[in-house]
């Protein structure tokens, strides 16, 4: 109750407050400029500023854990490896929209600083320590998106994409803001460390046991598993392609933090977690069905956005096996952490290329459209190849190392191998589709006049350049990346 | 719906509400700072500035619940939705005078100013510009297999829940020890603005803060979505065209 | 106390309401007020486990939910007006562009 924060606190939460800052800051530039042309580089720039200021935090952070604003913040190495994935995925998803704004001509100046506010709830969920923290960060986010998703009203699939995407997103709003109701009667807290060393008095309450399973649940539905992922495929499709990407990469991620953060936390309690009502048994299941239900589907797409939408529900499925070893091998999130990173860069590079082949009124979705592009345009069908070797898992790419390790350290246990062997066996079934684009650039002739026809734009060929730079590197050398992972540990 | 009727039984539920939450006001602690004087005087003729008893407050909460109750039935059961708007507005006014039965004087007020007031305008605006009423299938038409696990989630969280609301007993102490079994008194400034402001400025410094992304982002979100945008090209302007004059 | 239990009750009575109303209207714009119910009864929740323990922390949590609410239905009707211009109407049932 009593005031407990300093002012110094708040330059604690300079990450945070300079993405925000920086947000205002484009949308003061499209309010004085009359071409919107340099907003995408501008919000680039600043997010690589952000990066500059959170990898300076990452080095200097002194304690394991530091917690400001009288607990509603948490800094720790994990929030701050979380903080680089989403304002990396920011950098590239607005360098992306930058190229297919301008080509499509649909969204105006607002976009780049929707983009940046969504990733200031991103960052807010990834520090949380207090659930109002978590909602206001989730509902950020959220919000952003929704709009984002909406952004093309003059594209039918667009706007309906945003609100199936809406409504689906506030009824598991409001579960969330229920379940933490019921959390804050039973243990009267809702600060997550303090309801965690609570929960020894609960053991068997139903309004603490039903509210952490509604919390669960509003998480699951964030990253799309799969009793949860009804949006999914249409809200990907819908949307303008470079916010399917950011979808895939930092709302999953972000989701996912805050699942990590949850489990290290508020679902450590015995009675919680384990025993066959357990959290970790319901996301055993959970996590089975995802890959293989998100991997079966995926099969029989032919439009390639709506494959990669199914392709990326089954990665959830896989993220979530890591999470489930989380918590039995002793609180080590470095295998999801890494994963998380290398899957974001990847998809915003594979979406990034969908969203390269598609000229204004011709967006050439359609993997029938894709074919003989190798022959015409080598630099995008090579792109698109590493991207969906990466995605596949088949080295020399950052997929193969991060699949690998997030097995090898889930193997650790016992009780997680057959789960391991089921995500092996589905990995070999996901190669199937990802060589479907691929078979189609390189051995399948066009026929006729060409038909997909990449724009021409600076940026875009920056992003992608530079994502797969990054797949490649994370795949060749990773490991400085690794060490950095393994050190991002999570603070109590 | 008869349109007469639609008024009078309006006008009959505000006056309703109206006595009840001249009652409910008197009950709201008199030094606090929630209450305007005014509404205190004339809450004070009613009630004679005595407070109500627990069981009157008992039976004005089961009064005002059940209202909020048949509200809601109403606003999901209603095809017009500027009647189903009118009803959420009576289940909202309804919960902000519980919430002056329970001393949240503060919360009370921004309950009926914020919400009953300014969403609720937006969603009648909405309603009468986009929500002219159609043939409209109630009933699960779609997704039925999901649909039904959630609405059995729901009613099974109900049916679990409230055994545990009905035995809900316990005042903790800071360690979460049950201390005592009985309802906390509360002093007279307990929910005010003072009370919640100190709250809102020490321990929820940060939230206040971070709510105003939130908001910024609704905002320009709200903007860049609804903005009517035409194309350059001659063939979108075409289109435009065509739309607009569609509308 | 009695007074407050049977409160929260009614509370999870309409959050059942709000969740049904979701399940069974096509309309969006119903949905939406459902969802508002929905949050609604997590408000109530939250003010009555707040009295019961004599503290305050539920009306910090309330305040916020109130703006959160506010923010949704702004965002969720601006893209309700967005779907009844391309779409010319509301009704869930008709926005069926993308197969399964």
């Amino acid at each position: 109750m009593s005031s407990a924060f300093k002012m110094a606190d708040f330059s604690f939460a300079a990450p945070i407050i300079f993405v925000a800052l920086w947000a205002c800051v484009v949308l003061l530039a499209s309010a004085f400029s009359t071409k919107s042309s340099k907003l995408g580089p501008l919000t680039a720039f600043g997010f690589v500023i952000g990066l500059v200021i959170t990898g300076y935090f990452w080095t200097a952070l002194e304690q394991p854990r530091m917690s400001v604003f009288s607990g509603m913040l948490v800094l720790d190495r994990f929030s701050l490896f979380l903080d680089m994935i989403f304002l990396l995925a920011g950098l590239l998803t607005s360098l992306v929209a930058h190229g297919y704004v301008e080509e499509h001509g649909f969204a105006e100046s607002e976009f780049y600083a929707v983009i940046a506010l969504s990733v200031v709830g991103m960052m807010l969920m990834g520090h949380a320590g207090d659930f109002i923290i978590v909602v206001i960060g989730l509902e950020t986010m959220s919000l952003g998106v929704y709009s984002l998703v909406a952004s093309w009203t003059d594209k039918r699939k667009s706007t309906e994409a945003g609100l199936k995407y809406f409504v689906m997103g506030a009824v598991a709003s409001g579960f969330l803001v229920y379940g933490i109701a019921l959390l804050y009667g039973a243990t009267g807290s809702t600060r997550l460390l303090v309801i965690t060393s609570r929960a020894a008095a609960h053991i068997g309450d139903p309004l603490y046991i039903i509210g952490l399973f509604m919390v669960f649940g509003a998480l699951a539905f964030k990253v799309a598993l799969v009793p949860f992922h009804m949006w999914t495929p249409d809200a990907y499709e819908g949307a303008p392609t470079p916010i399917t990407g950011f979808m895939a990469a930092a709302v999953k991620t972000a989701g996912f933090g805050l699942l990590v953060r949850a489990v290290s936390t508020i679902f450590s309690g015995e009675s919680f977690a384990y025993g066959s009502t357990g959290w970790i048994n319901i996301a055993w299941m959970l996590s089975m069905l995802t890959m293989t239900v998100g991997n079966v589907l995926a099969l029989r797409q032919t439009n390639i956005k709506r494959m990669l939408a199914y392709s990326s529900i089954a990665h959830a499925g896989y993220i979530m096996l890591g999470v489930i070893a989380i918590p039995v091998l002793g609180l080590d999130p470095s295998a999801v952490l890494l994963y998380l990173l290398q899957y974001a860069v990847t998809t915003i590079g594979a979406f990034g290329v969908v969203a390269w082949v598609g000229r204004r009124d011709a967006e050439n979705t359609g993997l029938e459209q894709w074919a003989g592009l190798g022959a015409r345009k080598p630099a995008a069908a090579l792109a698109m190849t590493i991207f969906m070797l990466s995605l596949g898992g088949i080295p020399p790419t950052a997929g193969f190392f991060a699949k690998l390790y997030l097995f090898k350290s889930a193997m650790g246990h016992p009780s997680l191998l057959i789960l391991v062997v089921i995500a092996a066996i589905n990995s070999v079934i996901s190669i199937f589709y990802y060589l479907k684009p691929i078979v189609a650039m390189y051995f399948r002739d066009a026929g006729g006049e060409p038909i997909a026809e990449p724009m021409r734009s600076s940026s875009l060929s920056v992003a992608i350049t530079l994502a797969a730079i990054i797949v490649f590197l994370l795949g060749m050398v990773p490991g400085s990346a690794l060490e950095m992972a393994i050190k991002s540990t999570i603070g109590g | 719906m008869d349109r007469r009727k639609l008024y009078v039984s309006l006008l009959l539920a505000a006056a309703a509400l109206l006595l009840i939450s001249s009652v409910a006001l008197a009950q709201a602690p008199s030094t606090s700072g929630g209450v305007a004087p005014h509404a205190q005087f004339y809450a004070g003729k009613l009630a004679s500035s005595k407070k109500l008893s627990p069981l009157a407050m008992l039976w004005a909460m089961r009064v005002l619940a059940g209202l909020m109750l048949v509200g809601g039935i109403f606003t999901i059961g209603s095809r017009n939705p500027v009647v189903a708007a009118l009803c959420l507005v009576g289940t909202l006014f309804c919960t902000g005078i519980i919430f002056l039965l329970l001393h949240a004087t503060f919360i009370a007020a921004i309950q009926v100013l914020v919400y009953a007031g300014a969403i609720m305008v937006l969603f009648v605006f909405v309603v009468m510009s986009v929500g002219h009423p159609e043939r409209e299938e109630i009933g699960l038409s779609r997704g039925i297999i999901s649909k039904l696990i959630g609405g059995a989630f729901a009613v099974m969280l109900l049916l679990r829940v409230s055994p545990v609301y009905m035995s809900y007993q316990r005042t903790v102490n800071a360690a979460g020890e049950i201390i005592s079994k009985a309802m906390p008194p509360v002093s007279s400034k307990y929910g005010n603005v003072e009370h919640v402001g100190k709250l809102l400025f020490s321990d929820y410094l940060f939230p206040f803060e971070a709510i105003s992304i939130l908001l910024l982002v609704a905002i320009v979100g709200a903007v860049m979505v609804t903005r009517h945008r035409r194309r350059d090209d001659n063939k979108g302007a075409a289109a435009a065209a065509a739309s607009a004059g569609e509308g | 106390m009695t007074m407050i239990n049977e409160l929260l009750v009614f509370a999870a009575v309409l959050f059942v309401i709000g969740v049904i109303g979701v399940i069974i209207r096509r309309n969006t714009l119903i949905v939406l007020m459902s969802v508002e119910l929905m949050l609604n009864a997590a408000n109530l929740t939250f003010i009555a486990f707040s009295r019961a323990r004599g503290d305050v922390l539920g009306h910090g949590f309330t305040l916020m939910i109130i703006a959160l609410a506010a923010a949704e239905a702004a965002v969720g009707l601006a893209i309700v007006v967005a779907v009844f211009r391309s779409h010319k109407t509301v009704n869930v049932d008709k926005f069926n562009l993308m197969k399964r």
